[in-house]
């Protein structure tokens, strides 16, 4: 796809002093400041933790089986159920939201994109701080249950409060690649499918859905994975109780000074990272495999 | 028209579900009453009093610094690699890896800068966030330039080489113009980005020099006030306007279309 | 003609489109076992009377019933009409068998059913060593089978066909027209086929609707609509023909070409006259038939006859070559033709 249009200019040729003086630079900084603490983290899971903060042989596989240990267990267990569950709910909001926007004509499409994404590159934090002004037992929400008789209730602290928060937080990452996989969709299958006798569920789950699961994939991925290593939301929105994967990770760094123990769980977020990138893959392949 | 009502519903309501929280903060921000849940009147008592707090301040002075840093840095090196990407060294683990700051867990980044910056003995500061939010800077300045790129007309660049211009010359008066809403765009990006970013900023600011998420953070932990409501408001429109300018300079919703899949 | 039980019944139908009025006030009648094709240039309504049809559009005002029954309220899903989309509009991520299959899924059938009539469908298109080939790795004319037979397997009471042969290469066309024809025969389906080609609707239709800007503009045989065109549009539409402009008055033809022919009485009410290049003659400018004199513009060789044009009087007039040897450009020559020719037309 790259190559398509370099080849004309490459053709007349810039030096090659000016193209490794443009490309050098850049690719050396995301190895430095990327590739390598990456590498630090992977590495550091492997040793045991100094005495003081920082790391020391000798090299041990003791952080990974203590990852397995039941409070640790736990807690792992339920950040991928809360993780898991606002991306089913970001799916659920995000997919026919996607659907629409396809459905609509060119600039409307652009402005309702453009509307999607604008929350998300305002400030996490502030939209995450929302939330408590909304969710409080003195908040809006409880307000307006008490008007017709059912409050006041605490929203906020509660584990549901932390999916909502993770669903609002990601929410937009889910819309965008799944509207991209839905507007290379030939509407005419949908049409065809109808005029075959296809109710709308059999239309979406034997046209829809496998045609467009690349697009679902990246989008899932996009919201379980930040979700997962979220640490704010939990401790705002859940209360000092509730914690998650990011939590910990935090706190090994920042409070028990734990480097390996912290960068084995960080590696665990990337082992699932990594899985769903496969599977990822292992979709588009398909897909591509079929033409569509 | 009533159905065609019905069948936009749930676009309209994933924009209720996204816009809805924003709406309270910003309307609670006029709030006279220091309770931040009651609202007893309009005011704008608590803009000025933002400027008295001494925090606040402070926090917006080392967000100002880190987020021009940042925009020099990730567009400048952006720039360069989106040459480097689409016309220099085309190659899919290349895409991969300019792509990886965008959909690697901010937190694991922060995690291994960290440990990084410890281990060659970096002072944590400014500059240290600087460095953290250029990696995600670049990746974002390099994505948008690319589009803006791959779709430059290469016979333009060919006729001034043709026309006896150095690469050099060309690169000035010829490439660089018409990419210059792109690069424009992708500064406006790298700018927002790192005015709002937390995680990273948390493990690799020190903390006698937080940036302002970290202070807002601080302050949310400790539960809502009427300062933070004017402060929200303030920065979402300095979000909002330039993600909007960035869309308007760059057609930005085609570049993030292409990013993601 | 006969006239069979009418299947289709199209009344009144009109659907705008902003200002555009894609259908406007349109009738028409389809009988039981008919193939029939609503003919026209493109935007004249045609696409949007089948999407009607099938159900992706509604109509602002009229009604359509199939077999007696209203069909508007009925969901498309709920049509026993089905479609063969221009595109196809193959599932791609299924293989030919699980394509063909789809509709009769939809109406849970048992799985061996289903099979067995799959089966006999594939036999019938001539694909059984395709089935379990995915759409991608057919040639064009495959996978019009394949749409056909999906189509077919749900044995509908009406089958539409969107400009079935337009994605085919010229010489596959021709085979997949006989095709055509012949599953209509064996299938005994009454088949709709929505083309902008004449010469498809001319051969493989009963009965074609010409329409025009959301209207019908005539409704015929094919063989009544070259022979007896109502309009300057059908005449110009379908077929080759020289229109010659201007007004009956007392036996002869008045207008700013050709002035003082004589022609029949049933060319009264006419606001133009059509002359098929058949029905003309190029003759000697000497001869004492010819009715114009002019000289040979063109001559279009076409393999089995050859055309020429010939101007005279500011007309040019196309008509069929019939010598062996061909006239020259710029040869001056004659026009002859019989009385009853021309025909009349009364609408624009």
């Amino acid at each position: 796809m790259t190559s398509r249009t370099s080849a004309g200019v490459r053709r007349h040729g810039d030096g090659p002093l000016l193209r490794a003086l443009a490309s050098v630079p850049a690719l050396t900084y995301l190895v430095i400041l990327m590739a390598i603490p990456l590498a630090l983290v992977i590495a550091y899971a492997f040793l045991t933790a100094g005495r003081f903060g920082g790391v020391q042989g000798p090299v041990t596989l003791d952080n990974i089986t203590r990852m397995f240990q039941p409070l640790y267990l736990e807690i792992l267990v339920s950040s991928v159920v809360n993780a898991g569950i606002a991306t089913a709910f970001a799916f659920l909001i995000g997919f026919p939201a996607a659907l629409v926007i396809t459905r609509l004509s060119p600039t409307w499409q652009t402005a309702a994109l453009v509307a999607v994404v604008l929350p998300f590159w305002t400030n996490f934090l502030i939209r995450t701080y929302a939330w408590i002004v909304l969710l409080n037992r003195e908040g809006f929400l409880s307000d307006g249950l008490e008007l017709v008789g059912l409050g006041p209730v605490e929203f906020l602290y509660t584990r549901q409060a932390i999916i909502l928060g993770l669903t609002y937080a990601y929410i937009p990452l889910m819309v965008l690649p799944i509207y991209a996989s839905l507007q290379r969709l030939d509407p005419q299958l949908l049409e065809a499918a109808q005029n075959l006798g296809a109710g709308p569920w059999r239309r979406f789950r034997t046209v829809l859905l496998p045609l467009t699961l690349p697009g679902i994939i990246t989008g899932c991925l996009f919201v379980f994975i930040p979700s997962l290593g979220n640490f704010v939301i939990p401790e705002l929105l859940g209360g000092g109780n509730s914690q998650m994967i990011g939590n910990l990770i935090r706190d090994q760094f920042l409070k028990s000074r734990d480097w390996p123990f912290g960068s084995a769980l960080s590696l665990m977020v990337l082992a699932l990272l990594v899985i769903i990138v496969m599977l990822q893959a292992s979709a588009s392949r398909r897909t591509r495999k079929w033409g569509a | 028209m009533m159905t065609r009502a019905l069948r936009t519903t749930p676009l309209w309501i994933l924009y209720a579900f996204l816009y809805i929280p924003i709406a309270v903060v910003v309307f609670m921000s006029f709030n006279a009453s220091d309770s931040p849940y009651t609202w007893t009147g309009f005011s704008l008592q608590w803009y000025p009093a933002l400027l008295q707090d001494a925090d606040i301040m402070g926090g917006l002075r080392t967000t100002l610094i880190v987020a021009v840093g940042t925009t020099i840095i990730s567009v400048i090196l952006g720039t360069l690699l989106a040459f480097a990407l689409e016309r220099y060294f085309p190659s899919r683990f290349l895409d991969a890896a300019a792509a990886a700051p965008a959909v690697m867990p901010d937190i694991m980044l922060a995690v291994g800068l960290l440990a990084f910056y410890t281990l060659v003995g970096f002072t944590l500061g400014p500059v240290s966030v600087i460095l953290a939010h250029s990696v995600f800077g670049i990746a974002f300045v390099a994505a948008v330039v690319r589009v803006r790129l791959s779709g430059l007309d290469p016979s333009l660049e060919e006729a001034s080489r043709d026309l006896g211009a150095s690469s050099l010359k060309t690169f000035w008066s010829v490439t660089l113009p018409g990419i210059r809403p792109a690069i424009l765009a992708g500064a406006l990006l790298a700018f927002t980005l790192s005015l709002d970013e937390f995680t990273v900023a948390y493990f690799t600011a020190s903390p006698a020099d937080p940036t302002l998420p970290i202070v807002i953070y601080s302050s949310v932990r400790f539960g809502v006030t009427p300062q933070v409501n004017a402060l929200a408001t303030l920065l979402l429109l300095v979000s909002f306007v330039a993600v909007l300018l960035a869309q308007r300079t760059a057609r930005l919703s085609d570049s993030l279309r292409g990013r993601n899949t | 003609m006969d006239s069979g039980d009418v299947l289709l019944d199209i009344s009144g139908v009109s659907r705008s489109f902003g200002d555009v009025r894609a259908l406007d006030d349109v009738s028409i009648q389809i009988r039981e076992n008919e193939f029939f094709a609503l003919l026209g240039p493109s935007g004249c309504g045609k696409t949007t009377l089948l999407r009607v049809i099938a159900g992706f559009e509604q109509p602002d005002s009229g009604t359509v019933t199939l077999d007696g029954v209203d069909l508007l309220p009925i969901p498309p899903e709920k049509r026993a009409v089905n479609l063969m989309f221009q595109s196809y509009a193959l599932f791609p991520h299924m293989t030919v068998e699980r394509n063909v299959g789809y509709g009769l899924a939809c109406e849970r059938l048992p799985r061996d059913e289903i099979s067995s009539r799959v089966d006999e469908v594939l036999t019938t298109v001539g694909l059984t060593d395709k089935r379990n080939a995915l759409p991608k790795t057919l040639s064009g004319g495959q996978r019009q089978r394949v749409a056909l037979a999906r189509a077919i397997v749900k044995r509908p009471r009406l089958l539409l066909l969107d400009e079935p042969l337009s994605a085919l290469d010229r010489k596959i066309r021709g085979e997949m027209q006989m095709e055509l024809k012949r599953l209509q025969h064996e299938v005994g389906i009454t088949f709709v086929v929505v083309t902008h080609d004449q010469d498809e609707a001319m051969s493989l239709a009963d009965r074609v609707a010409v329409m025009d800007r959301g209207v019908v503009r005539q409704l015929d045989t094919p063989l009544d609509l070259y022979r007896r065109p109502r309009s300057i549009f059908v005449a110009d539409f379908i077929g080759n023909s020289t229109i010659l402009r201007g007004r009956f008055d007392q036996g002869t033809w008045i207008g700013d070409s050709a002035p003082g022919l004589s022609v029949p009485d049933t060319c009264r009410d006419a606001i133009a006259l059509a002359l098929r290049p058949e029905a003309l003659t190029i003759v000697p400018t000497d001869d004492p038939r010819a009715r114009v004199r002019g000289e040979i513009v063109e001559v279009f060789f076409q393999g089995d006859h050859a055309l020429a044009q010939l101007r005279a009087d500011g007309t040019v007039y196309l008509a069929v070559l019939r010598d062996d040897v061909l006239p020259r450009r710029g040869d001056p020559r004659g026009l002859a033709w019989d009385e009853s020719a021309p025909i009349p037309l009364f609408e624009e």
